[in-house]
């Protein structure tokens, strides 16, 4: 028994150890020179560098949505698209959380999905792409600990704090190929699919997300931001709105609600979509010059 | 308290600290305690019918030893059988009976309106009724005599391991573990470690991974291409696997550590080459169960209908089979399927037989591979209407799309790699444990450099490639 003790408690040191340093090694890899200057580290950016005028919030559908370097030649200031793949209104609060303790964009657009503010089981999964935030931004900290009670323990593990990334260090120092363009990734092909039509009424928001998403707003507008919610076309025609609460909440906040639901310039054109819910790069670039359009109306540009 | 959970991270060192402090006599006291709470932690209410379930599987049991009369202990035996079966019958099969029946009324124009009920089915339900039906039939077998002690009985069917999922355990092989002197053993102890390590990774590196992609895929079959398709439907079984084999290597691994020793539950079962044979490597703990207590019984009362009795004895224990795993009519046809298939086996086999060795093909390795894929395939698409899609004709919209969708397969690049990794290592593993058991040594290599060197490079994988919330275990639902 003593010596199982022994070797047991011999193993945890040698894991600390390995842990400390592997995790370093990690660390370094992860917040390298090279990758910091990848496009694809879009989070490191959006967390800490950005200085546009206009930022795009969302998840999949903002990233493949909207291309910040048309707003930029039509408007002629500046944009960045920070979407994230599989992220929720969590994830946006955090990162704008960050960006305003740095400075006040002009124009904050956050693109929902109908079901954004619905509790979901996954509600927490993307926060991973944050862990290795957890010691060097409050905002991260902040939600990882939220996310469960147990987070602050695990992220004592330094490893830990890199689960899921080993991909993304190894290609981030292999390749010096810069992905994307201001955060906006194209997709390319068309749905094949024909229009359906959904009579699904939305679920009841949940109350915490419901308080983050108000959150997000209030903070922007606090500091004087202009916030514009934005949902975004997809190809499948509504019999329900399932967006009233959204429209009650923006116009009682004063804040812009741009609806592309059933909106017959996307519906009528299949060609546009990648699936029924992300536009392809034709598709992009039509949505986002009337976003353009939208916002120039909107700042009196 | 999940084995996958921070607290269970917590409670089972804990556990294990107390458990050896405890002078030998209380060990097994505090292991009840320990397996209650461990149960109350995630279920409260149904620890009664846990409990519930315990105390009629005692006292009958008691009765049926203590009575002489013949008559007497059949119905005292049928009665015990029926109590104890009543809670699964309630929690699991009564809305699918209740369904069924007004479906039927419906169709014959006759309105019966029984409510469903909205019941959560009690976490390790089917698991613990099995373990206490094998019991009693046993003492009625006169096979083993009844347990005096209500707190080894308890223990029996709570004990923490075992009880969410798992391996279907046998009195026979417990209850004198229980009653014996639970010593510190540390070559078990290390068995234990090295399995519950192996186990996680099963689980949160493979089985977690590749639950995404799979998930991602059959969640939206509609919209996804025919190799998408193809390509999940041929991964699911090793989700499956690792899902409950991991489970299955963490729970047996705990056991060891406290020195009890559980039976395997799985036996690399994609290396077989029939699907026969896969029955006998997969689910063991399951299969034994039915096979002691249903297929050989009736096998042998129809022994004089040779070959056909044997199929009228597999079909109905895979019926059996298909409704253990769940209370609707995919889990029936899927038992169906399975009874089908080995029935064939059945049936051939002595031909088979015969032509294997005329051409000595088990020893040849195109034969032995292709058998496994082809088995492998089998049991694959098998799983299509047990619980990758929601029912069968969904199944036949997946198979018929995989024939003719030609679409691309839908890349998740992070995912794939990940549980590409994972995937190889198992496989390497396995074949080494398979073929080369004696060969390329990692857990038991002699050398404490390479062995410590393997333990920390598979719990470094499962830090930084596992998924941490990837939900419950599948089985949790059976």
């Amino acid at each position: 028994m003593k010596i199982f003790i022994k070797k047991i408690l011999l193993f945890i040191l040698l894991l600390i150890f390995l842990d400390f340093a592997l995790g370093a090694i990690l660390h370094h890899l992860y917040f390298s020179k090279k990758s910091q200057l990848s496009g694809d580290n879009k989070l490191y950016y959006s967390l800490n560098k950005t200085r546009e005028d206009i930022l795009i919030f969302g998840a999949s559908t903002a990233i493949h949505g909207y291309i910040p370097k048309i707003i930029e030649d039509s408007l002629g200031i500046s944009c960045y698209n920070t979407g994230w793949n599989g992220t929720n209104i969590y994830f946006s609060a955090t990162i704008l959380n960050s960006v305003l303790l740095r400075y006040s964009p002009k124009v904050i657009i956050f693109d929902m999905t109908a079901w954004e503010l619905v509790k979901e089981e996954s509600d927490f999964d993307k926060i991973s792409e944050l862990f290795p935030y957890y010691y060097s931004n409050k905002s991260a900290k902040e939600i990882i600990d939220f996310s469960g009670k147990y987070e602050k323990y695990k992220m004592l593990l330094k490893t830990y704090q890199y689960n899921s990334k080993l991909l993304f260090i190894l290609t981030q120092n292999i390749s010096s190929g810069i992905i994307g363009d201001k955060g906006y990734i194209p997709i390319y092909g068309s749905w094949e699919n024909n229009l359906q039509t959904d009579t699904l009424s939305v679920a009841p928001s949940d109350s915490i997300k419901f308080s983050y998403f108000d959150k997000f707003v209030s903070q922007a507008l606090n500091k004087g931001c202009k916030v514009v919610v934005v949902s975004p076309p997809v190809f499948r025609q509504y019999s329900k709105n399932q967006y009233s609460e959204i429209e009650q909440y923006s116009r009682m906040k004063d804040i812009g609600f741009w609806n592309f639901r059933n909106d017959t310039s996307f519906i009528n054109h299949r060609e546009y979509f990648y699936d029924y819910v992300h536009l392809n790069n034709s598709g992009a670039e039509h949505f986002t010059r009337q976003i353009a359009d939208s916002l120039r109306k909107m700042l009196d540009l | 308290m999940l084995f996958t959970t921070f607290n269970f991270i917590i409670f089972f060192p804990a556990v294990i600290f107390i458990y050896y402090l405890l002078p030998l006599k209380f060990r097994w006291t505090f292991l009840l305690i320990a397996s209650y709470f461990f149960y109350i932690n995630i279920s409260p209410v149904y620890a009664l019918l846990l409990f519930g379930v315990t105390i009629t599987t005692y006292l009958f049991t008691n009765l049926i030893s203590r009575t002489s009369s013949e008559n007497k202990k059949k119905w005292l035996f049928i009665a015990d059988i029926i109590l104890t079966l009543l809670p699964l019958f309630f929690f699991k099969y009564y809305n699918f009976l209740n369904q069924s029946i007004i479906d039927l009324l419906v169709f014959l124009n006759i309105r019966w309106p029984l409510p469903n009920l909205n019941l959560l089915l009690p976490v390790g339900i089917s698991f613990y009724t099995f373990m206490a039906l094998g019991y009693s039939i046993d003492v009625y077998n006169e096979e083993i005599k009844p347990e005096k002690n209500f707190g080894i009985v308890a223990l029996f069917l709570s004990f923490f391991p075992i009880v969410l999922s798992g391996p279907i355990e046998r009195s026979k092989n417990m209850f004198h573990q229980f009653r014996g002197k639970l010593e510190f053993n540390y070559e078990k102890s290390v068995k234990g470690l090295q399995l519950i390590l192996w186990g996680y990774f099963m689980k949160l590196v493979i089985a977690d991974r590749v639950a995404i992609y799979v998930s991602a895929i059959f969640g939206n079959f509609e919209y996804h291409s025919g190799v998408s398709l193809l390509f999940a439907t041929l991964l699911y079984p090793i989700q499956i696997y690792c899902d409950l084999g991991g489970y299955s290597l963490i729970a047996i691994g705990c056991a060891n550590v406290m020195g009890i020793d559980i039976n395997p539950n799985f036996h690399r079962p994609f290396f077989s080459t029939s699907m026969s044979e896969f029955w006998r490597r997969w689910h063991m703990s399951l299969i034994k169960w039915l096979t002691d207590y249903i297929y050989t019984p009736i096998s042998f009362s129809l022994r004089k209908f040779h070959v056909w009795g044997i199929v009228f004895a597999l079909m109905l224990t895979f019926f059996i089979s298909g409704i253990w795993h769940g209370a609707a009519l995919i889990y029936i046809v899927w038992g169906v399927f399975q009874g089908i298939l080995l029935s064939i086996e059945a049936i051939t086999n002595r031909k088979k037989a015969t032509f294997l060795k005329k051409y000595n093909l088990n020893s040849k390795f195109l034969y032995v591979f292709f058998s496994c894929v082809f088995t492998y395939i089998l049991f694959a698409f098998s799983l299509l209407i047990a619980g990758a899609v929601d029912s069968i004709s969904e199944a036949l919209t997946v198979i018929g799309k995989i024939f003719t969708n030609k679409q691309s397969l839908f890349i998740n690049g992070t995912t794939l790699v990940y549980m590409f990794v994972g995937i190889v290592l198992l496989f390497l593993s396995e074949l080494r444990d398979e073929f080369f058991p004696e060969k390329f040594k990692l857990f038991q290599n002699n050398n404490i450099y390479i062995r410590w060197g393997a333990y920390l490079t598979i719990l470094f994988i499962i830090i930084l490639l596992g998924v941490f919330n990837g939900g419950q275990f599948i089985y949790f639902k059976f």
